[in-house]
């Protein structure tokens, strides 16, 4: 149980970095990015294939797919960050389905069958392996980037940003070489996905094109949507939510078998009726990410501050 | 060889064309992205192969009631989700339009199971020969089809009253509703609209190819990319994107690697868009 418990804790923090990375593109930029998990998944394959493949060590991987994903990135960003909104999320949807393709045409990368047998990290000469060890590591990346994300969203650039994501024009007028900081932020948010990437696939050992799909982007926009664009705290609440609702709608009735076993309590509904509960959870999940919006449109924690 | 696949892609992107029709509209009309347009041609190819599988109701009649299942899931989708959204930043609507798609997504699989299901109807069609090449009559009247749906709703935009209200409200919301026009019936229509057409798409690809719960998915996304290539808003740009995916998939697909079949259009999509912004038929702003 306490494995799973930190299993699951471990995981979302990959998600709040990815999460968080995003932000900085979507919520403090106001640019589009529909492909973000490509970046997810440049920075997972570029530093499985140096541990797995070139034998290099795992700090010198982590660092390279920070850097990969992140010239991609800005590679990405110089020719499509003058199309604005549906545009630009169209350009960035575009590349992440082509990146899950080449990936899957790639044979040195394994096609679809991804990369397995990844190594643990190996960090000042102790290889990770209890799921504490891993827990430790991923919330210390974790707490990095969430004081980066502070640090630079109120600094002078995350100013620049925020006046380019409230009027672009008028942050030109005052001087602001809007095209430079977009891209900063555009490279920033793909490097920080890439560094996820690396702990994802460095955790689970094994990594195939397609948890890197659209689906993988959609998810993650979920987070950022509904936690509130521009506010770190929503961020890493969207993450934990959006990443353990469906696990707690699908480790529910092992809570429920483990509630009425070890604690001795009775419920009204029996066994059969949480397991069917668990059928409905992408039904449930859909509905609720509506009604959500419904509710409220400026996500968990943003500032009523949508357009 | 080369014949045969430009009227498969031609068949494939009469397909887009209609699918992209409906994103465009909606995008005209609300200035959102309806995620769940792919989801509508899915309920659209279920409704037919159900009513033809289960209740053995002829196919036509069939046709016919999945357009009006395809136009109650539209009308319905835009009271629930969209209506309450209106006038937000578009990433809102945009994210409630992919919760809507994975309701309907799950409700199909709950309703009728995960599995694939084939066309209940078998038609015994022979091959037209044209210039050399065997054409399979299907995609023959799949164009038909289109071509006929296509050319009704441009007569329908053009010349009734309702279709220039539909017009009045996408170009300028407000003095629309000054001029007495209901805009909000108008955004009910364009969704009914933007239904059927993509409802017909999904009983026209139901036919040749298999029903699923996650049918909707590759075909909404390269429609959407149609509808982007043509120039979003614009129902001649819908047409000419989607039947430029459609060969261009297929060309590509035939003449440099089946693999990278679904890379071929967006890999277009990318250029055109970083060419010429506002996509082939789509006015500067």
């Amino acid at each position: 149980m306490i494995d799973l418990i930190l299993h699951l804790l471990l995981f979302a923090s990959i998600y709040v970095v990815l999460t968080l990375s995003l932000n900085l593109i979507i919520g403090f930029t106001g640019q589009v990015s529909l492909g973000h998990a490509a970046f997810f998944g440049i920075g997972a394959y570029m530093g499985s294939v140096m541990v797995t493949y070139m034998d290099l060590p795992y700090i010198l991987s982590f660092f390279a797919a920070f850097c990969a994903a992140g010239i991609v990135g800005v590679l990405l960003g110089i020719p499509t960050l003058r199309l604005k909104d549906d545009y630009l999320a169209i350009v960035t949807l575009g590349f992440g389905v082509i990146v899950t393709i080449v990936i899957l045409n790639i044979d040195y990368l394994g096609g679809p069958d991804g990369i397995f047998g990844i190594p643990s990290p190996v960090i000042a000469g102790n290889k990770l392996a209890t799921k504490l060890e891993f827990f430790i590591f991923n919330w210390s990346v974790m707490a990095v980037t969430i004081l980066f994300m502070y640090r630079i969203t109120r600094s002078r650039v995350g100013r620049a940003l925020k006046a380019i994501r409230d009027d672009e024009v008028t942050a030109q007028v005052m001087g602001i070489n809007t095209t430079k900081y977009k891209i900063l932020a555009f490279g920033l948010g793909a490097a920080f996905a890439g560094a996820a990437g690396s702990l994802y696939g460095s955790y689970i050992h094994y990594i195939q094109p397609h948890d890197f799909g659209l689906s993988a982007s959609i998810l993650v926009l979920c987070m950022v949507v509904i936690g509130g664009m521009g506010s770190i705290p929503g961020s890493i609440i969207g993450a934990f939510l959006l990443f353990l609702l469906p696990e707690f709608f699908r480790y529910l009735p092992t809570i429920y078998k483990f509630a009425a076993e070890h604690l001795n309590l009775t419920f009204v509904a029996d066994y059969q009726n949480i397991s069917a509960i668990a059928d409905y959870q992408n039904l449930m999940y859909g509905a609720a990410l509506v009604l959500l919006l419904i509710v409220r449109p400026q996500g968990l924690m943003g500032k009523y501050r949508v357009k | 060889m080369f014949f045969q696949q430009l009227i498969n892609g031609l068949a494939a992107g009469s397909i887009y064309a209609m699918v992209a029709l409906g994103y465009t509209m909606i995008y005209g009309i609300l200035g959102i992205i309806n995620f769940a347009q792919g989801e509508i041609y899915m309920a659209g190819a279920y409704a037919a192969v159900m009513l033809i599988g289960a209740l053995h109701i002829g196919f036509f009649p069939a046709f016919a009631v999945a357009l009006i299942v395809a136009a109650a899931v539209g009308m319905l989708m835009e009271r629930l989700a969209f209506r309450p959204l209106r006038n937000l930043n578009p990433l809102v609507p945009l994210i409630a339009a992919i919760g809507v798609s994975i309701c309907l997504k799950d409700l199909a699989r709950l309703l009728f199971g995960p599995d694939k299901r084939p066309f209940p109807l078998k038609f015994e069609l022979e091959p037209f020969h044209l210039f050399g090449s065997q054409i399979p009559a299907l995609e023959i009247y799949v164009l038909i089809t289109a071509g006929i749906l296509m050319t009704a709703l441009y007569l329908f935009i053009n010349k009734t009253k309702y279709g220039k209200a539909i017009i009045a409200s996408a170009t300028d919301g407000e003095t629309a509703r000054l001029m007495g026009i209901n805009v909000d019936t108008m955004i009910t229509l364009t969704f009914i609209i933007g239904s059927i057409l993509s409802g017909a798409a999904g009983v026209m690809m139901a036919i040749e190819y298999n029903t699923y719960p996650d049918m909707g998915f590759l075909p909404g996304l390269k429609a959407f990319s149609a509808a982007i290539l043509g120039g979003v808003g614009s129902i001649p740009g819908a047409i000419i994107g989607g039947l430029i995916i459609g060969v261009a998939e297929n060309l590509g697909a035939a003449y440099i690697m089946s693999g990278l079949k679904d890379a071929v259009a967006f890999a277009i999509l990318i250029i055109v868009l970083i060419v010429k912004p506002s996509g082939i038929m789509g006015k500067r702003s």
